[in-house]
């Protein structure tokens, strides 16, 4: 079980509304292409991510068994946040751990960069950051979830594997 | 009841609480009905039940009056004796006092109380003794809660029904009330409490009656629940929803003026509150009160509760005003629930006092908006907190000019003048007057506010008027103030309205909007009496008209501007106001009319059409009026056009008839006349084209022609029939004088066809046209003149191209023949010529086809036009159209059912085939042509032959066709030569399948997949068959989703996923693309392992598709690579990893490097796939214990018994197939003691949309017990097994891996469970241990047992658990204890044989509750668990024994096989005694003396399955070879030594087995044995000690409810008996699950035979299963 918790009282920000209605502009014409852009990447994280139980049960046990608060409440991950170029197959996330010395930061990223590597076409580019000046360890953290061979041998790990695997898989609950 | 004995019986039954309540309820029943059929009387009865009432035993004397009282609550309506109800009632009356028998006595007052009037009654005296007695003895706040809810309702009947007694009572009643309901606090009895204060205050109205004495504590009791608060769950239906109980305490409150001083200040109190519900309910109560108290004693209060109520409008209302369309005729603006109450308040208010109105009139913050709003002139100037004061000041004083006329008029009185003054209507002179300026609307300043109110105000009056006239006939408004007051002040009123909407710019709607609705506002009153003149209404009709024809482009005003005017006519249409009607008709219908017909303005035409045909829909007069301009505007421009060639005036034509169709054809219905009156716009277009006989202009406007086809069949479709017999009439007229009924007597040859195509004239088009819009339109009824030479005529014309014509013959086809008798003209013709004529017509041409009898023919109908089909004569577009053509006829006779078309399907279905009967092929497009007419055949069309058009549909037309034709294409298909015919077979086939519907297609998918598959290939390769490609796809998806679809679907899953695959990546259509990925994810969810073959082809696929262009495939791409990533897949990697426990490292094998190892999870029915990869050191097998993967013992995982073990390096991928587990089960290894580290839970979850049968617990905990060697336990397992002797026993007990702190270096090593206060966990714990049955406990705690060994058992409440090795057990727990403290859980060994050494030792666990953690507790206040000592075996199996399985009767009750069979521990001489068991002997073990040999090279399994000989022996003893005293204290020594061998027990499929397992007690006393099964579930149906008793035990089995487990501990000496169903063919061990006990050899393998089905036999072996090396070593 889980000793103390790293963050006890987190601030908690309203989700901010998203423009549900997306048009499908391109409905009638087959043969324009909608590129990937900022939102989509967005919804790929979230709209599965925090829909998925298991990852609001993970955040859970980090910030508080109270309150399931997602990582968008948290102002972990903004849509600002996301920086895509489809035509350069570039994409940048950027997050915000809520305390400098948020251990989890390294767990989140990775579970960003595994979800964005299972649901981006193979060609992208994955670069995942946290935010200046918001963490301890920044440059730590940086290297270690953009260190194509760390990632790698993260992913050899079966705790770290379960642990992601967890916080992306949908639960039985 | 014939003998009173029976009656005995079901008085004794009732009475007895130990029989269930169904029992009670069925003897109930019984007595009550034999009173009802009067068998029985009710003076018998209670002489019968004398012994029950009088009793000195109080359960039977409670009981017994309870059942008086049931009976007599079903006897309600039975007629009694008054005396008889007289001595009840006295009886019960007496009870009351006596608190054991209360509960009847309550009920039977109740029930006699309760009793209609016809059947004898209780009398007003004896109600008064209830009352007394109840008041004296009664003590209902201490009673239960059903009892409480009857004092209740009996005090509520009381008070109802016998009023006067009651009053007599006086004091004593009341305060008898008021008794009972201090502190009540169930929501049910508080419902009928209030009630009951309610009514007592109806009984004591006199102010120095008792409940006025009494006010202030009575409202002090009911007053404590307001505002009301309760959170119940919602699914609650007994309970009473917030509303009614809030409902039922305002009633409550506002029952007696004599309430007033208290209640009003607690209501006005709660208003301030911050709570919204208070806020409301405070309102609505306030507003009762009102009602209730009266207006002297409201008097008081007004200030206060002016004020509050204004806080509430300010503090409720948004400033957000919405200027939309629809709140021209509304409030403008959202009010929420407290607004809405505070304005029903103050309307209530002003209603019952109009001296209210002074507060307001007075109040100096409604004074100060008149100061403000002439600050600003525009809205969007204004800021926010002026537009709130406006708003609500509005809403203020509209709602009290709305409540009456006094204080509409005092309203007006203050505030109009002002108003105008400040609008500056009128003007203060200096002698302080108002003078009203007449001509003077330069100065008017349009101040927002002011407009604001200003609208406000006369809206309000509005609904004065309409609320007074209702009530009293004379309309008298005329002489109020008020009305005089606008009357004065209308005419610039008016101006400035009107200039407020010209003066607006367009992007000011605020403005306009506010003109608008002002004008609207002057416009609508009504009767004679209005305050507005006609000439002013009309001046607002001319400004409104204005608006509409002034502008050019669709603005907020204009729309404004509309809505308004067809408001002003709906209004005027609903009062019937003649007058103004003319007005309206003059100035708004007639300006619009003439904008239609003259077309010389500047508006633009749709939205002159727009603004006619709304407009005009207000009334029937000017729908007659719009008609006639719209049919004067087609004339004119239709001759415009054609006759002087005008090319403009045509394009008006389509859009002019569109709104014809659209806005008048669905109002047919409504408006009476207008069917009329659009048959006569139809014959006068065709008068015009009649008239206009020659055309000047030969273009033809394409819109124009479709548009009139359109409305001719729609009008004619509405028409009655009488009506369109007069088009069809006039339209045969038209067309017999034009030029086309030349083309009948054309000689049909192919010359003249084809010659033809150019010289039909534009007009001769037309007409065509038209004159089949009308026959398509025409229903079967209607009489169409002269059929043959018009069936000629159509023949020919669609021939030559002209579709319409092919539907109106499908259509006459269709209609042919039905009519009836006399009055049709068109039954001239039947049926059969008219096909005769279609079908046998001969086309001379150069070659004389009717004689060429060359050709076979297939049947005799075979036809001419067949024959053009079919391609013998004639051109391609000849063809092409015949085939059409025959398509649209084909539609007509299938729908009526007509076995022709069969014919004609097998005509089409000729074109398709490579080769044709006479050698030729087909010309492409031909087939296409054919093809789609299946699409024509089968699909619903808009255009002709549906419901709307009359047409004959038989029903399920569709069904037949589909039978019919789907086995021919089949089998064309399967015989096509050329690709090309095989894709046009497909897309026929395709149009055929798509078009029927899905539940046809869901009960023959078995046949049709593979037909859909192979359709959706060969349609795949080509772009122009996409849009049947995806309508063919979505039958597929329809299939997969469906029950009915789903083993077809699991059969052929191959074959689809091949299919879906290619499609993820069609180029042509993305929509095909999306569902395609659709459909491979749901079936991914399919639970069946079929699909995990292909993961790896899909999962390519998907990845693909997540680079698709389109941003919708991606997202489906995205949720089913999700699908897919965590379909059921695990890998277990089996390592050396070091772990520290107990001050020292070592290393211990693991899966993925934990201990204990992860949680599997799956539903219901699923199958997993384990890939188990060995990289350790030494050999592995997998067991999944509890999973009986039915036919599959390849994956079971038993070293040597089912499978080879797994050499280090290799890997083994284990198929897990769950079927009937419901709760947890687990997995373990099984080589060696290996599993002693290697193990770990499963979790099954019930299938959504199943549930469990427990409430769902909040949270699930995992929970291990295990056992821990210091030592490397190969080198235990070495070491006894070289020396013989006993294993070393282990050095801790551990809860998930935690030793806990009663071990050394376990502080921090302890397991701990945080658990929040109220919530329940659910324990899934398994016993992991190698050799020690334990028992756990958890301090304080209680523990609810529900499912044992992965199957649900009746809830069973422990106090402790016990759990043998390989069970496993959910526990709920529910941290119900002082959180505070700190509790601990622990586990020992449950060990019964004092001789055998044993782990002693107890492992701890701590329970900690989440707020308690930074409380420091004291030592005093942990709690240690009790345990049951070691050798308490009565502990142990009283709770093995009270385990039961949730379901009754499943068990085997005849059994077609015993076997008996001992479990005992054995010793084998050594040489030289140099063993270290017993004596210098090695310790064995047997099962009916037989000490299990297990094969060292190849597996039983394999040598069954491919009949190896030489592995194993099949002579296992179905009873024990030697019996004797199987438990006796001595046993001599040869009896100690077993015979080694390795046999099994064949057994047939299907067999219900029992097995007897009888302990022994040979070499030192015995033991108790821990059986497991693999392979299945057994109920254990019977458990004893001693010797087991062939004759008499089986008669003590359980065999209702027995536990079904697959672990089954055998007693100490002792025996147990197990039954199950031999389904399940393999190899399957049975064991003791002491690790020793195995080693040793106490195990027999049973091998279940194939049965004879085809899901009765093993599965094949899979194909990586782990080779065994015996050819190498024999």
């Amino acid at each position: 079980m889980v000793s103390g918790l790293i963050n006890e009282n987190p601030i908690v920000y309203e989700i901010k509304e998203r423009r549900d209605v997306r048009a499908y502009s391109s409905n009638t014409d087959e043969l324009s292409v909608d590129a990937i852009d900022q939102l989509e990447v967005f919804d790929i994280l979230f709209v599965r991510l925090s829909n998925s139980k298991a990852l609001s049960h993970h955040i859970r046990d980090i910030k508080d068994p109270e309150h399931p608060y997602s990582l968008e409440q948290l102002k972990v991950l903004t849509e600002d946040s996301v920086e895509v170029d489809d035509t350069k197959s570039h994409v940048r996330v950027t997050f915000t751990p809520t305390v400098e010395h948020c251990s989890m930061a390294t767990i989140i990223g990775l579970c960003v960069r595994v979800k964005l590597m299972r649901s981006l076409p193979s060609r992208y580019k994955i670069d995942i950051r946290v935010a200046p000046g918001t963490h301890a360890t920044e440059a730590a953290v940086n290297k270690q979830l953009n260190d194509k061979e760390r990632v790698a041998a993260a992913l050899e790990n079966p705790n770290l594997v379960e642990m992601v695997d967890e916080c992306l898989s949908p639960s039985f609950e | 009841m014939a003998a009173p004995s029976q009656l005995t019986e079901h008085l004794e039954t009732f009475v007895d609480v130990t029989r269930s309540p169904t029992h009670h309820a069925d003897s109930l029943k019984a007595i009550v009905a034999s009173l009802e059929k009067g068998v029985l009387s009710i003076n018998q009865l209670v002489v019968e039940m004398d012994m029950y009432l009088t009793t000195t035993d109080d359960v039977v004397r409670a009981r017994g009056i309870l059942l008086l009282a049931e009976i007599l609550n079903h006897l309600k309506s039975k007629p009694l004796d008054n005396a008889v109800v007289h001595s009840l009632i006295g009886f019960f009356t007496a009870k009351l006092a006596e608190w054991r028998s209360v509960r009847g006595a309550l009920a039977g007052c109740l029930a006699l109380i309760k009793r209609k009037d016809v059947a004898g009654v209780v009398t007003a005296t004896d109600a008064e003794a209830v009352a007394k007695s109840m008041a004296q003895y009664v003590q209902v706040q201490s009673l239960a809660l059903h009892d409480r809810k009857v004092c209740f309702e009996l005090l509520e009947c009381l008070l109802e029904q016998y009023p006067e007694a009651m009053i007599n009572l006086g004091d004593l009643i009341v305060y008898a009330t008021s008794e009972a309901i201090d502190g009540e606090k169930d929501p049910p009895c508080l419902m009928v409490a209030f009630h009951t204060v309610e009514l007592l205050a109806r009984l004591f109205p006199s102010p120095s009656g008792p409940v006025a004495s009494m006010a202030s504590d009575l409202f002090e009791l009911i007053s404590c629940y307001f505002p009301l608060h309760y959170t119940h769950t919602k699914g609650d239906e007994a309970s009473i929803p917030r509303e009614d109980l809030s409902r039922g305490l305002s009633l409550a409150i506002s029952s007696t003026p004599f309430f007033e001083p208290y209640a009003i200040p607690l209501l006005l109190e709660k208003l301030s509150s911050s709570l919204p519900v208070a806020k409301v309910d405070s309102l609505k109560c306030l507003k009762d009160c009102v009602m209730k108290y009266g207006v002297n004693r409201m008097k008081k209060h007004y200030e206060d509760i002016w004020s509050a109520i204004k806080d509430a409008l300010y503090s409720s209302t948004g400033t957000d005003m919405s200027f939309g369309l629809e709140s021209l005729t509304s409030t403008g603006f959202e009010m929420d629930e407290i607004h809405r109450e505070a304005v029903n308040l103050l309307q209530t208010l002003v209603k019952q006092d109009v001296s209210f109105v002074g507060l307001i009139v007075d109040d100096t913050r409604v004074n100060m908006v008149f100061d403000t709003i002439s600050r600003y002139l525009r809205y969007e100037e204004m800021p926010d907190t002026s537009k709130l004061e406006v708003l609500v000041v509005s809403q203020i004083l509209s709602v009290s000019a709305r409540a009456s006329v006094e204080s509409c008029n005092m309203i007006f009185e203050t505030f109009f003048f002002r108003l105008m003054n400040t609008l500056g209507i009128v003007e203060k002179t200096s002698t302080g007057d108002l003078v009203h300026k007449e001509n003077s609307t330069v100065s008017t300043r349009l101040y927002h506010g002011g407009l604001h109110l200003c609208i406000e105000l006369l809206t309000a009056t509005r609904d004065i008027i309409s609320s007074s006239e209702e009530c009293s006939s004379t309309p008298g408004c005329a002489q109020q103030s008020w009305c005089s007051i606008v009357n004065r002040f209308s005419v610039s009123l008016i101006e400035a309205f009107t200039s407020a909407v010209q003066s607006s710019s367009d992007d000011c709607s605020a403005d306009a909007y506010l003109g608008v609705k002002g004008l609207l506002a002057m416009g609508m009153f009504w009767g004679g009496s209005s305050p507005v003149s006609r000439s002013e209404f009309e001046k607002i009709l001319t400004t409104l008209t204005s608006l509409i024809t002034a502008k050019s482009a669709k603005t907020v005003k204009w729309e404004l501007a509309l809505k308004a005017l067809v408001c002003m006519g709906s209004f005027i249409d609903q009062y019937h106001e003649s007058e103004k009607a003319l007005s309206y008709m003059g100035i708004v219908v007639e300006t619009l009319v003439s904008l239609v017909c003259s077309n010389h303005c500047s508006l633009p035409y749709p939205m002159i059409l727009e603004a006619t045909s709304e407009v005009c829909s207000t009334s029937p007069k000017y729908v007659e009026k719009m008609v006639q301009g719209f049919e004067e505007a087609f004339c004119s421009s239709f001759s415009d056009f054609y006759v002087n060639g005008n090319p403009k005036s045509i394009e008006n034509c389509p859009q002019l008839l569109e709104c014809v169709t659209n806005k008048l054809l669905p109002r047919v219905t409504e408006i009476d006349g207008l069917g009329k009156m659009l048959v006569h716009f139809a014959i006068s277009m065709w008068n015009q084209i009649e008239s206009s006989v020659v055309f000047s202009n030969d273009v033809t406007g394409r819109d124009f022609v479709e548009a009139a086809m359109k409305t001719m069949r729609q009008i004619v479709g509405v028409a009655l029939v009488d009506s369109q017999n007069s088009i069809i009439q006039k339209a045969y007229n038209v067309i017999s004088s034009s030029t086309l009924p030349a083309m009948k007597s054309i000689p049909l040859t192919f010359a003249a066809l084809e010659g033809l195509q150019r010289d039909l004239s534009t007009r001769d088009e037309l007409i065509l046209s038209l004159f089949a819009s009308v026959i398509i339109g025409a229903s079967p009824k209607a009489s169409i003149p002269d059929v043959k030479s018009l069936i000629k005529l159509f023949l020919v014309s669609f021939l030559k191209g002209y579709i319409p014509a092919a539907q109106a013959l499908g259509s006459m086809v269709n209609k042919l023949g039905t009519g009836s008798g006399g009055t049709n003209i068109s039954n001239n013709c039947s049926l059969e010529e008219a096909c005769d004529i279609i079908f046998h017509e001969s086309f001379a041409s150069g070659n004389d086809i009717s004689s060429d009898d060359s050709s076979k023919t297939k049947c005799g109908s075979e036809t001419v036009l067949a024959k053009i089909c079919l391609g013998f004569d004639g051109s391609l577009d000849l063809q092409t159209r015949a085939i059409t053509g025959l398509a649209w006829i084909g539609k007509g006779l299938l729908m009526r059912g007509d076995g022709r078309v069969n014919e004609i399907a097998l005509v089409l279905m000729e074109c398709l085939k490579s080769t044709n009967s006479s050698g030729n092929a087909l010309h492409p497009s031909a087939m296409k042509h054919a093809a789609d007419a299946f699409l024509i055949l089968m699909s619903d069309s808009g255009e002709c032959l549906n419901r709307k058009f009359h047409a004959v549909i038989r029903p399920l037309y569709k069904q037949r066709f589909f039978s019919i034709t789907v086995p021919i294409l089949e089998s064309l298909i399967v015989n096509s030569q050329t690709p090309l015919s095989r894709r046009m077979l497909h897309v026929a086939l395709a149009h055929v399948i798509s078009n029927v519907p899905v539940t046809v297609v869901l009960d023959n998918t078995k046949k049709l997949l593979p037909l859909i598959l192979e359709g959706l290939s060969v349609l795949s390769v080509d772009s122009v068959d996409k849009e049947t490609l995806f309508s063919l796809l979505l039958v597929l998806s329809g299939t997969l989703t469906d029950i009915k679809g789903q083993q077809s679907v699991s059969d052929n899953a191959h074959r689809i996923i091949e299919c879906l695959v290619k499609l993820t990546s069609y180029p042509h259509l993305m929509v095909v693309r999306e569902t395609g990925i659709q459909c491979l994810a749901t079936l991914l969810e399919l639970p069946h392992g079929r699909i995990y073959p292909f993961r790896r082809e899909v999962l390519q696929a998907v990845t693909k598709a997540l680079d698709d262009p389109k941003r919708r495939v991606r997202e489906e791409a995205i949720k089913c690579r999700e699908a897919c990533c965590t379909a059921h897949h695990y890998t277990f990697t089996v390592k050396d990893v070091p772990y520290k426990k107990l001050c020292s490292t070592k290393k211990i094998l693991t899966v993925n490097g934990q201990f204990p190892g992860q949680t599997l999870k799956a539903y219901k029915g699923d199958t997993i796939y384990v890939n188990v990869r060995n990289r350790a050191s030494e050999n592995i097998t997998m067991h999944w214990h509890g999973v009986e993967q039915p036919r599959n013992p390849w994956s079971d995982g038993p070293e040597y018994i089912t499978q080879c073990p797994i050499r280090p390096g290799s890997d083994f991928l284990y198929k897990v197939i769950f079927s009937i587990e419901d709760t947890t089960v687990w997995w373990h290894a099984h080589s060696s003691w290996t599993r002693a580290t290697v193990h770990g839970l499963i979790f099954v979850y019930p299938r959504p949309p199943k549930s469990l049968p427990f409430p769902k617990a909040d949270h699930e905990v995992p929970l291990i017990l295990g056992e821990w060697w210091k030592k490397d336990v190969r080198k235990v397992v070495k070491l006894f097994t070289r020396t013989g002797g006993d294993p070393n026993v282990s050095d801790a007990l551990t809860i998930n891996g935690h030793p806990g702190f009663l071990y050394p270096c376990s502080k921090s090593d302890t397991f701990e469970l945080k658990v929040e206060k109220t919530k329940t966990y659910r324990i899934r714990m398994v016993n992991a241990a190698m050799n020690l049955i334990l028992f756990f406990a958890i301090a304080k705690h209680n523990l609810a047992v529900v499912a044992a060994d992965g199957h649900y058992t009746k809830p069973l409440n422990a106090t402790y658990i016990t759990i043998s090795p390989g069970q496993t057990l959910d526990l709920l727990l529910h941290a119900d204890q002082n959180p505070k403290r700190t509790y601990y859980m622990a586990a020992r060994a449950y060990h019964s044989n004092p001789v055998i050494n044993f782990n002693n030792s107890t492992t701890i666990g701590i329970l900690r509750y989440t707020s308690s953690k930074c409380t420091k507790t004291s030592s005093s206040s942990k709690r240690y668990p009790k345990l049951p000592y070691y050798n308490d075996t009565s502990a142990a199996f009283s709770f093995f024994t009270n385990i039961t399985s949730l379901y009754s009767g499943q068990a085997p009750v005849k059994i077609s096989r015993r076997i008996i069979s001992t479990v005992s521990i054995n010793l084998l001489m050594c040489p030289n005694n140099s063993c270290e068991g017993p004596n210098g002997s090695r310790l064995a073990a047997s099962m009916n003396n037989i000490s299990f040999v297990t094969p060292s090279h190849v597996d039983i399994l394999k040598a069954y399955y491919y009949h190896i000989k030489g592995v194993y022996g099949t002579r296992f003893p179905e009873f024990p070879p030697l019996v004797f005293n199987f438990t006796a204290e001595d046993q001599p020594l040869f009896l100690q030594t077993p015979r080694l061998a390795t046999e099994v027990k064949m057994i047939k499929y299907g067999e219900a087995l029992e097995i007897v397992l009888q302990g022994t007690s040979l070499v030192g006393g015995g033991i108790d044995h821990p059986m497991h099964l693999h392979g299945f579930s057994f109920y254990v149906v019977g458990v004893g000690f001693g010797n087991y008793n062939v004759s008499e035990d089986p008669s003590n089995y359980n065999l209702e409810d027995p536990p079904y487990r697959n672990t089954v501990t055998v007693p100490i000496n002792g025996w147990v008996a197990i039954r199950f169903i031999a389904d399940n063919p393999g190899v399957w061990f049975m064991h003791c699950h002491f690790d020793r006990h195995l080693s040793w050899g106490m195990n027999v393998v049973f091998i279940v035979k194939n049965g004879r089905g085809r899901n009765q036999q093993i599965l094949p072996p899979p194909p990586d299963l782990p080779p065994c090396y015996y050819n190498s070593i024999v």
